[in-house]
């Protein structure tokens, strides 16, 4: 593992009114490491997402990208410094076309290198290239959403409750294709409830539980470690 | 009848190339424009004027005014929308802000040009032109000669540029946008200056094609370009052309034949749209979970 971290992101706290969503959350990530965000609904890991993705600006904390500070920059400026995130519901362009939704991520890129993987070749989509984005099916739908994240060339990839609604078969392939992304080199932070692909990808987790970190560590261990047994499971 | 088929199509480029920027600025910022109506009207005063002060072809205020109406768009984007997006119901403050705008525009134009129509000789184009068998006023075919050039440089912005494919992004989902890279302020003020430099260069043919205008042409000219967006599809360019074209149609028709219903029928078949296919006729379907 490299010294120095893709991401690092320092005591993140986000307020809505007198809210706190996200109370002093910090992480980092190195090349190649993915990390699983787990946590009851409303224990903060979306708004960790969006905080990190630029959705939201954080109350406080900092963010590094590559050790360059963007917690001050918009979505857009984020995305182009190589900063993907996927959506849990998958967003497409529908409208445009499969090849237009991976041209746009493209043409605003800083990273993209004119040697990088095709990126509808990698999410198997070259077949529908010329198809619109609506037509696809959910999977292929999830497909799109990451070939345009690999279209950013990004260091980092945000993956939001990605495998919702996939059968077994999906989820191996999507997990399958996640591996493949951290075998490039990049770093994953995966929002996931279901823990078997957790367990396919991630290599620890941060589990959260009303905006603040209560556990940082092997997901196995995470299953013994008292606090996260009483968050999950009431007792 | 080939009379009214062609003034309902003439006519219909027209409406299309009023409604057109109102339909972009409503599909990248899901706001309505309410004064997009008095943008055409700057423009139809500003080709009165360069034909009644400097003596020159009043369609030369079409190209004259490309740039300026582009930077007052740009300026009233960043001065209004970003401001906008912080109020809590940014739709109900939109439609106050822009109505604001529009009665601001209203006032100013009483100002400068007083409450009365200014209209060009219809013949300032030439006499009438036999086509078809019909007798055609030439300032129809000047309309024609303009909207569909016009209508061809919109489809290309939006489907052959890189803008367009990123303002058609943002047009779906502007977060996904962003987060592909796309600057959706930036996209949004462009598109704001490109519908209202639509709206501007529409005005010089309004001069002609409503016979005149007046500071309160601007409200009936929203109220139809809304009309026609409605019809066509609420956020989809291509729809307004279909809008445009099926309004005009259907007015010309009317006015034809049933004269004394030309002030309804417009309005009710975009009612019969609303409740057939509320999404208009190139509208996706909506499902309701």
């Amino acid at each position: 593992m490299s010294d120095a971290p893709l991401l690092s992101a320092v005591g993140l706290t986000k307020n809505f009114g007198g809210f706190r969503a996200l109370d002093d959350v910090s992480l980092d990530l190195y090349p190649g490491e993915a990390v699983g965000l787990v946590g009851p609904n409303g224990s903060g890991k979306t708004t960790f997402i969006n905080v990190v993705s630029g959705v939201y600006t954080a109350s406080a904390g900092t963010i590094k990208l590559r050790g360059l500070p963007i917690e001050g920059l918009p979505p857009h400026r984020r995305a182009r410094l190589g900063l993907g995130r996927t959506f849990q519901v998958p967003k497409p362009l529908g409208n445009l076309t499969v090849l237009e939704n991976v041209q746009v991520a493209l043409q605003h890129s800083k990273s993209a290198k004119s040697g990088d993987a095709d990126p509808l070749e990698f999410a198997g989509l070259a077949k529908f290239a010329n198809r619109r984005a609506n037509s696809l099916t959910t999977m292929e739908q999830k497909r799109l959403d990451l070939a345009r994240v690999l279209a950013l060339s990004p260091a980092v990839v945000l993956v939001d409750e990605f495998a919702a609604g996939l059968s077994p078969s999906e989820l191996i392939d999507i997990a399958s294709l996640l591996n493949e992304l951290r075998g490039k080199g990049m770093a994953l932070v995966v929002v996931e409830h279901l823990l078997g692909f957790l367990e396919a990808v991630v290599d620890r987790v941060l589990v959260l539980d009303a905006g603040r970190e209560i556990f940082s560590g092997g997901l196995k261990e995470a299953f013994s470690d008292d606090k996260v047994v009483e968050v999950f499971l009431g007792q | 009848m080939i009379y009214a088929i062609i003034s309902g199509l003439l006519f219909g480029l027209f409406f299309a190339f009023v409604g057109a920027g109102l339909n972009l600025l409503f599909g990248v910022l899901k706001l309505v424009n309410l004064a997009h109506g008095d943008l055409v009207v700057v423009g139809g005063y500003l080709a009165y004027e360069v034909s009644v002060k400097l003596g020159i072809n009043p369609m030369l205020a079409v190209p004259l005014g490309v740039i300026p109406a582009f930077v007052l768009g740009v300026g009233l984007y960043y001065g209004t929308v970003p401001r906008l997006s912080r109020a809590e119901d940014t739709e109900t403050t939109s439609l106050v802000l822009f109505f604001g705008v529009s009665m601001i525009i209203e006032a100013l134009a009483t100002i400068l040009f007083g409450n009365n129509l200014v209209s060009l000789s219809p013949l300032t184009f030439g006499p009438a032109v036999q086509l078809f068998g019909q007798s055609l006023p030439s300032y129809w075919l000047v309309a024609g000669g303009i909207t569909i050039p016009a209508l061809v440089i919109f489809y290309l912005y939006l489907y052959r540029s890189q803008f367009g494919t990123a303002t058609r992004a943002v047009m779906v989902n502007s977060d996904e946008a962003a987060t592909s890279g796309i600057n959706v302020r930036r996209i949004s003020a462009i598109a704001f200056g490109v519908g209202t430099v639509f709206a501007v260069a529409s005005g010089p043919l309004a001069l002609f094609m409503l016979g005149g205008i007046s500071p309160g042409t601007g409200i009936d000219l929203t109220l139809t370009a809304f009309t026609v967006i409605v019809i066509g599809s609420l956020g989809n360019p291509v729809g307004t052309v279909i809008g445009g074209l099926l309004y005009g149609l259907v007015l010309s028709f009317v006015q034809t034949y049933l004269s004394s219903w030309a002030a309804a029928v417009p309005y009710v078949l975009m009612l019969a749209v609303l409740l057939i296919k509320p999404s208009g006729i190139l509208g996706k379907r909506v499902r309701n979970a």
